[in-house]
């Protein structure tokens, strides 16, 4: 950018100036600036001016500093705790059977299978009826088979299901893509999918995580989710008082046994 | 290079370089309180960057906001081979240059025009170190500075950082941070000795030196 007023000799008096009041000059550029009273006041005009930009401002407020920590942590709890540490306490959890114990395991396994066979067909064939009424009764809709689908309750509310997710990261981004917050619907593959939840599992959830953060509004959706075998709840909130003025909603992942929040998503 | 030791405004305490390591590691292993003391330690700044360049309150709410997100996101990734504070600015100017180019998308409305950092009528200040005493004449000054002039001075005066570190964070060279501040500068001290925009040369440039 040139401009054609300037100029370029004031302009070598003003960079040395500058880079004299910043301690970037040589040796002999700080000793022409301290020996001419001319450049030694453009400096002081200059430092004024820097003094000025550095300072004057209002600092955050206690409480829209704390509100937005709190956000960015819970943005990125996953990730950060995906960090170097996780994976390896993750490894030492895992457990090694010996092959006796798993081959005798398998062995009380079908022992146990074959005492049921031989139950059911002493009861006749009318235990294939109550198993499929069953079924359909629970479901609701698609049937699910995740281990933790017995929060699942007959006569509950609908839960739309946002799918399966291997970790945090997978379903945190699909929340980032969904067209309509509101609605927690768009980007998922399995958005015609639903199963039942007691609507109080969602309301008892639902209330830690606004009790957790006032500016969250009334909610405005829920869905489930399933990550690595886990249930999850998520919810979508307005931000009320978004800075700015421009409305957000937060979109906040939960556990849906213990309700505790696992990630959130601004959008 | 050397020059006349400074006192800058707002500096961080002795010793922060150290704590900030320390703070890092422990953040990045799943430490929540390491995390948010890193957040608070260097919030006020990030905030002051964001303000400084967006030049109005509520941009800057939301430019600090997705910062600190980006930051806690990114601390993963963050290698170490620039100090924590040269890193969380570079992404605190992102953050505001990218709330800038938001805000260039938007409609304009009565409302944008009425904000601090636009161009309000000013009273000329007889000098500029009467007027640097205020702040909304800093952002409607600094408002009318190009931008890339305003994000080195910004850095270099609210961050402390030298311009080694101005040429990293905005991916220029160092002779060029030198020529930019500069320039930012001098058009910011014009600015704020004239706010009605009036050529207003510096009284060494009526008598200048052969």
């Amino acid at each position: 950018m040139t401009d054609p007023t300037r100029d370029p000799g004031q302009d070598r008096l003003d960079e040395l100036a500058s880079a004299y009041l910043d301690g970037e000059v040589t040796g002999d550029e700080r000793a022409r600036v301290e020996n001419d009273p001319q450049l030694q006041a453009r400096v002081e005009r200059l430092r004024a001016v820097a003094e000025a930009v550095g300072g004057g401002f209002t600092p955050l407020s206690d409480e829209d500093a704390t509100m937005q920590r709190r956000r960015a942590r819970l943005a990125g709890e996953d990730v950060v705790l995906a960090g170097p540490v996780a994976p390896a306490v993750r490894r030492d959890r895992r457990v090694w059977l010996p092959p006796a114990a798993v081959a005798a395991a398998v062995l009380v396994i079908l022992a146990l299978v074959g005492v049921l066979l031989i139950a059911a067909a002493g009861t006749g064939g009318g235990s294939a009826d109550t198993a499929s009424a069953g079924k359909a009764e629970t479901a609701g809709g698609a049937a699910t088979d995740t281990p933790s689908s017995a929060s699942a309750a007959v006569g509950g509310t609908t839960l739309r299901e946002l799918g399966s997710f291997a970790d945090n990261a997978a379903l945190r981004r699909t929340l980032e893509q969904l067209a309509d917050v509101t609605t927690l619907a768009g980007a998922y593959q399995s958005d015609e999918s639903t199963t039942r939840v007691k609507a109080a599992e969602v309301q008892r959830c639902d209330t830690t995580v606004r009790a957790a953060q006032s500016d969250l509004g009334d909610r405005l959706a829920f869905a489930g989710a399933e990550i690595g075998g886990r249930r999850v709840l998520v919810f979508s909130h307005p931000v009320e008082g978004s800075a700015g003025g421009t409305a957000k909603t937060q979109l906040t992942a939960v556990d849906m046994e213990t309700c505790q929040p696992l990630f959130a998503v601004i959008r | 290079v050397t020059g006349p030791a400074r006192d800058p405004p707002g500096t961080l305490a002795p010793g922060v370089a150290e704590g900030d390591d320390d703070l890092v590691s422990r953040a990045r292993a799943g430490d929540e309180r390491a995390l948010d003391d890193l957040l608070r330690r260097h919030q006020d700044r990030i905030h002051g960057v964001c303000r400084r360049l967006v030049g109005n309150e509520a941009d800057a709410l939301d430019a600090t906001q997705e910062a600190l997100i980006s930051i806690v996101r990114g601390l993963p990734r963050f290698d170490g081979r620039s100090s924590f504070s040269t890193w969380a600015y570079r992404i605190a100017t992102n953050a505001a240059l990218d709330e800038l180019r938001r805000r260039a998308r938007r409609p304009v409305s009565s409302l944008d025009d009425a904000r601090p950092g636009r161009r309000e009528p000013v009273q000329p200040g007889p000098s500029v170190s009467q007027a640097v005493g205020d702040r909304l004449d800093v952002d409607a000054a600094l408002a009318e500075v190009p931008l890339e002039f305003r994000a080195p001075v910004v850095l270099r005066d609210l961050c402390q950082l030298d311009y080694a570190e101005i040429a990293e964070v905005l991916d220029i060279p160092p002779g060029t941070v030198r020529s930019r501040i500069s320039r930012g500068r001098a058009a910011l001290a014009e600015r704020l000795a004239d706010p009605e925009g009036n050529p207003a040369p510096p009284p060494d440039r009526r008598n200048p030196r052969p």
